[in-house]
């Protein structure tokens, strides 16, 4: 996760989900934000669009509190993202 | 109309089961690719693998197409009450053939190349049906042969210049791209001019193994479990 370059789209995405599995698949918004290293715009619209997407859930407690989980299909894209991300750099994509 | 420009080969027993043979096998390719590459693409969403993935979606529906045509082409013969519109049929045909291939040449390059290039899908779509329908309703084989070369040689100097820039393991890749504008220019051939019987079996030999080539890099890189 650290690095100097600019990341692309897809190691934003990365990233965004291994924080929420690595703090046990449960982590509150304000963490995460500054954990990805993104402004709160971009981390708002890489939110919603990873909600949209199915990758992740926002749970709400009773206290109004927010929680960000992954869905199964964001552990699959977890698990999956090595092998797609050799397979774009294979064939030059 | 340039009905001609696909079905312009004669019917030569053995040859034409080859040719059938060939086109099936390469579109069965290229629609293994497309769904080996779908799990890929819908977790990732990435603007290179769907037009890698649109690129043999292209090629497999010309392949099929081609088939399919020179099928049809051969009742009409077998049933001459179909000779009224044989003519429409097989234009309808080659209108497709030629978007289709269009389509993939389009695609393919901007697999490598969708960073630098904005342009709307629609207007690959629009262009290449335009091409398409003037080519074959003005039955103008010059153009087709001209167009082709013109896209071949675009497509070379874009993947040359990806090339220089993209070194290490992708440039391996580029190498089997550059493969596939040869199988573009054996496809051209083929289509175009009659060659002899043993010329042909080398092109269709040369064409199936870049396919089984990608085909099985893909498979490599993305694992033997299907999704």
């Amino acid at each position: 996760m650290t690095e100097n370059r600019k990341r692309d789209r897809l190691e934003i995405v990365y990233d965004f989900l291994s924080i929420i599995r690595k703090y046990d698949n449960s982590i509150k918004p304000t963490p995460l934000l500054r954990l990805s290293n993104l402004s709160s715009q971009r981390f708002s619209e890489y939110l919603k669009e990873l909600e949209g997407k199915e990758f992740v859930k926002v749970l709400e407690n009773r206290r109004g509190r927010k929680t960000v989980t992954l869905t199964d299909k964001g552990f699959r894209f977890l698990e999956k993202y090595q092998v797609i991300r050799g397979f774009i750099d294979d064939f030059g994509l | 109309m340039a009905t001609g420009i696909i079905v312009g080969r004669p019917f030569t027993g053995i040859f034409w089961g080859l040719e059938a043979v060939h086109s099936a096998l390469i579109a069965l390719i290229c629609f293994l690719i497309v769904l080996k590459t779908r799990e890929a693409q819908q977790l990732s969403a990435h603007e290179g693998i769907r037009y890698f993935r649109r690129t043999f979606l292209f090629f497999g529906l010309a392949s099929l197409l081609k088939l399919l045509i020179r099928h049809l082409a051969l009742s009409f013969f077998v049933y001459p009450g179909l000779l009224a519109v044989a003519d429409w049929v097989v234009a309808l045909g080659v209108t497709g053939i030629i978007y289709a291939h269009t389509m993939a040449a389009f695609c393919l390059l901007y697999s490598i190349a969708w960073k630098d290039r904005g342009t709307q899908p629609w207007v690959l779509h629009l262009l290449a049906l335009g091409v398409a329908l003037i080519i074959t309703f003005t039955n103008a084989a010059a153009l087709y042969i001209a167009f082709q070369i013109f896209m071949i040689a675009y497509s070379a100097g874009v993947i040359h210049s990806l090339g220089k820039v993209k070194r290490g393991r992708s440039s391996q890749m580029l190498v089997i791209y550059e493969l596939l504008l040869v199988f573009w220019m054996v496809n051209l051939l083929d289509t175009l001019i009659p060659v002899s019987p043993a010329w042909q079996v080398i092109m269709y030999l040369a064409s199936f193994g870049i396919f089984v080539a990608i085909l099985l890099k893909v498979w490599r890189r993305l694992g033997v479990k299907t999704t």
